[in-house]
């Protein structure tokens, strides 16, 4: 069983956005609405501080409180431990608006909760989510976490790694290099 | 230590999400399913512990009668803040027991009728007219339901408050302490109800009415919108609070304001939730 993640070298990525419009264009967004973001960080303490650019979206968590409050279920695990949205199921509640630490989701112009699929639809056919395959400094590396063979889990052996909010405790599967 | 985020900002701020979650809705039900719990809690523990003819007519009649009426306002409000209604049935084709919600959905399907029951039950108190009408139930039927609406009045008032405190994402909301809160702040909005209606039927004076109609919505208003985020549409609105640095938009001569601002403006004036801080749409 896969378990697919993202690793976002910060070194090479430059904030250009070009992850935020291939998912845009790729998805089909609505028109005010964004399923990843670039954001810009100033992060330490003074004297060390220092900038950096982060791309963002939803961190696919092994253990998501958008799943676990979800009333209908609609909100689930999909192959790779993916979390899909159910649209036949979602009411539009706003409890996993809610429950998200890192505001991924949105409810989108149907009225039901919307938020990054990792793909889903390009990854069962084999291909990289859009935003990897359009990234222009290849900063994204997408793969499967359980695989040891795979560049994902060589690079996150290799390299110092965090992921967001680590301390929501929700098991988030992007992660960035430092 | 772990390093700590000074600030966020983009370029791109228009993709960042608007943190704004839910609206007055969800404000009027917190407080209106709390009033309701309250009471049924009181009600039910006063038909259960006395006999009827002991009781004044706010608990009696009124508070019974009153709670079905509150609470169907409340859910009406729940209905109205779902984005996708015509889904509102999926709620009761499953039951997820780590979800608050879910549990929520259940103790509402299950209250509602136990409050129609019970102010059936309290319908004869009404006095000779409404004992003509519907006869009420006899005392031990009586004291069954009352105890029924105790307990789920007990479930509704504390739900509310564990499903805002299980909120992991949302740090001054993520307590156990929320429970507790919520079905003490709902037992003392309708303990001072049911007192504002036994002072009002027992000719004991009470207070003003022109005080109680001013200061009773003013001050639930302060309550919740301290509780919920700052006015602001979600398609409308821009982002708010964390990501503030986004770019600024600078009027061009003066519009008048659209009717959504209005009622924008209003409302966080009326209610004391800041209207500095409430932004203006992108037409005005």
């Amino acid at each position: 069983m896969p378990r697919y993640g993202m690793a976002i070298d910060l070194r090479t990525c430059m904030g250009c956005a070009a992850c935020v419009v291939a998912c845009k264009v790729e998805n089909r967004v609505d028109e005010d609405a964004f399923r990843c973001r670039v954001t810009q960080r100033s992060r330490g303490e003074f004297p060390n501080v220092h900038l950096e650019i982060l791309s963002e979206r939803c961190n696919q968590c092994s253990d998501a409180p958008c799943v676990w409050n979800c009333p209908t279920g609609a909100s689930h695990y999909a192959d790779g431990g993916i979390v899909l949205v159910d649209e036949s199921r979602c009411t539009g509640c706003k409890a996993c608006l809610a429950a998200c630490p890192y505001d991924a989701r949105f409810i989108n112009g149907r009225g039901v909760a919307e938020k990054c699929t990792f793909c889903v639809h390009r990854v069962r056919e084999g291909l990289e989510p859009a935003c990897v395959s359009t990234c222009p400094s290849r900063a994204m590396i997408f793969g499967d976490l359980e695989d040891p063979s795979s560049q994902l889990v060589r690079v996150l052996g290799a390299r110092k790694h965090r992921a967001l909010k680590p301390e929501a405790g929700t098991k988030p599967n992007v992660f960035y290099l430092e | 230590m772990m390093p700590v985020d000074i600030e966020v900002a983009g370029r791109n701020a228009e993709t960042f999400p608007v943190l704004h979650v839910w609206g007055w809705e969800i404000a009027l039900y917190l407080f209106l399913g709390g009033l309701a719990a309250g009471l049924l809690v009181l009600a039910g523990w006063a038909h259960r512990r006395y006999e009827p003819a002991r009781l004044g007519p706010a608990l009696g009649w009124m508070g019974p009668l009153l709670a079905p009426v509150v609470l169907s306002i409340g859910m009406f409000a729940l209905f109205l803040d779902l984005e996708n209604k015509w889904n509102v049935w999926r709620f009761y084709t499953t039951f997820r027991v780590a979800a608050p919600m879910s549990w929520g959905a259940w103790i509402l399907i299950l209250v509602y009728p136990a409050s129609l029951l019970f102010a059936w039950a309290a319908w004869s108190e009404l006095g000779p007219a409404g004992a003509r009408l519907v006869t009420g139930a006899p005392f031990p039927l009586r004291r069954t339901i009352a105890g029924l609406n105790v307990a789920l009045g007990a479930a509704l008032g504390v739900y509310t408050g564990i499903l805002l405190g299980a909120l992991g994402a949302r740090p001054l909301w993520n307590s156990p302490l929320l429970g507790p809160l919520f079905l003490a702040s709902g037992l003392s909005a309708g303990a001072a109800l049911l007192v504002l209606l036994e002072k009002r039927t027992s000719g004991g004076g009470g207070w003003p009415r022109s005080t109680c109609g001013f200061w009773a919505p003013r001050g639930c208003c302060w309550g919740c919108s301290s509780l919920l985020s700052p006015p602001g549409g979600r398609r409308s609105g821009r982002p708010q609070s964390c990501f503030s640095a986004g770019p600024t938009r600078r009027c061009s001569g003066w519009r008048w304001p659209s009717p959504e601002c209005c009622c924008r403006y209003g409302w966080s004036v009326w209610s004391g939730g800041g209207w500095w801080r409430t932004r203006r749409c992108r037409r005005c």
